[in-house]
């Protein structure tokens, strides 16, 4: 039953409707779901936050490590010393988020300039 | 690259809806594989939205499809619980919480858990909603503009764009945490990613939240027993 297996007006918003909208909301719609069941102050929380906060660290290590486009053809260690150097910079400012992003964003043109 | 452009003749709005859908995939198909283009998405919802589109291209089956993209999305129900317990009041509706829920991904997910407790309780929701969609908008246009301009764009502007979102994402989810466990889970999970992608590609997130998260539990309950024995 592929995309283009029946030949009708519907299949497609089907197909669309199973796999695009259904496959991914229902994880969702399971977190609502548990989520109203635990109360805000609790350890689980607690657990439960940590465990999407290391989730998300996930993302953002995949988009520095394996990033897409003309990202990827930069050296990895550019990257990683990029994003370092921009989290630093953010640390050392006293949590100044645009100070953070400029150093990483410097760091990586310059290398690409320089490399 | 301006000559895999969309084809107009592939696309014929207001006619019979099955060429205005499949008009509609060859589009997402050219923005989805043209290598500049791509990485103009919320980090997370582009590993779901290219499992959909893989499947599609691949031929897949309409349940190995849905598979694929249920594979991706399981992440998004922690995200989720960790969200709905500030948002949630007395009255505010199920149906809401919901609908909410479909806005939750990776950029709103941050700003939610870096903002929304300045926000007050009933309106959470609401803000939640506008936050979410604006997102979704923006995302929309930035693709959009980025596919027709990403030829002329020099490989330096190109790659500098790209690393917006990393850079963005890993301040603000440090100055988002609650208590240190988020810290510890952070640092896990940047660490612990690569690692765990040599082995379990298919998982890597998944078990980069478990484990990461479970590190930063174990820390949690650690640190918080040795101030109840310092205490007593």
């Amino acid at each position: 039953l592929t995309f283009d297996a029946i030949d009708s007006w519907w299949w497609p918003f089907l197909f669309i409707i199973v796999a695009g909208w259904l496959a991914t909301d229902m994880w969702r719609f399971l977190g609502v779901y548990l989520g109203g069941r635990v109360s805000s102050d609790s350890e689980i929380l607690v657990l439960v936050r940590a465990v999407a906060t290391a989730l998300v660290a996930g993302v953002i290590s995949s988009l520095i490590v394996a990033p897409s486009g003309p990202l990827a053809a930069t050296p990895l260690l550019l990257r990683i010393a990029a994003a370092a150097a921009g989290f630093a910079a953010y640390i050392l400012t006293g949590h100044r988020i645009l100070v953070g992003i400029f150093v990483g964003e410097a760091i990586l043109v310059a290398g690409m300039l320089l490399l | 690259m301006v000559s895999r452009r969309v084809a107009h003749g592939d696309f014929h709005p207001g006619g019979d809806p099955r060429f205005d859908v499949r008009g509609l995939r060859r589009l997402g198909d050219e923005c989805g594989h043209d290598d500049r283009a791509n990485g103009f998405h919320d980090g997370d919802d582009l590993g779901i939205a290219r499992q959909g589109r893989g499947a599609i291209n691949a031929g897949n089956g309409i349940f190995s499809a849905a598979f694929a993209v249920a594979l991706s999305s399981m992440r998004l129900t922690p995200m989720v619980v960790a969200l709905i317990p500030e948002m949630r009041t007395p009255r505010t509706s199920k149906w809401m919480l919901y609908l909410v829920s479909h806005f939750v991904a990776v950029t709103a997910w941050v700003l939610a858990l870096e903002q929304m407790h300045r926000v007050p309780p009933e309106r959470r929701t609401v803000w939640f909603l506008g936050l979410g969609s604006t997102l979704i908008l923006i995302n929309m246009i930035v693709v959009a503009v980025i596919y027709t301009l990403a030829a002329d764009l020099p490989d330096a502007l190109s790659a500098a764009l790209l690393l917006l979102t990393p850079l963005y994402f890993v301040t603000s989810l440090w100055g988002s945490a609650r208590e240190r466990a988020g810290h510890v889970a952070m640092i896990s999970g940047l660490l612990l990613w690569p690692l765990i992608h040599l082995v379990l590609p298919d998982f890597s997130l998944l078990a980069t939240g478990v484990i990461g998260g479970a590190i930063a539990f174990g820390y949690h309950r650690h640190a918080r027993g040795k101030r109840k024995r310092a205490a007593t």
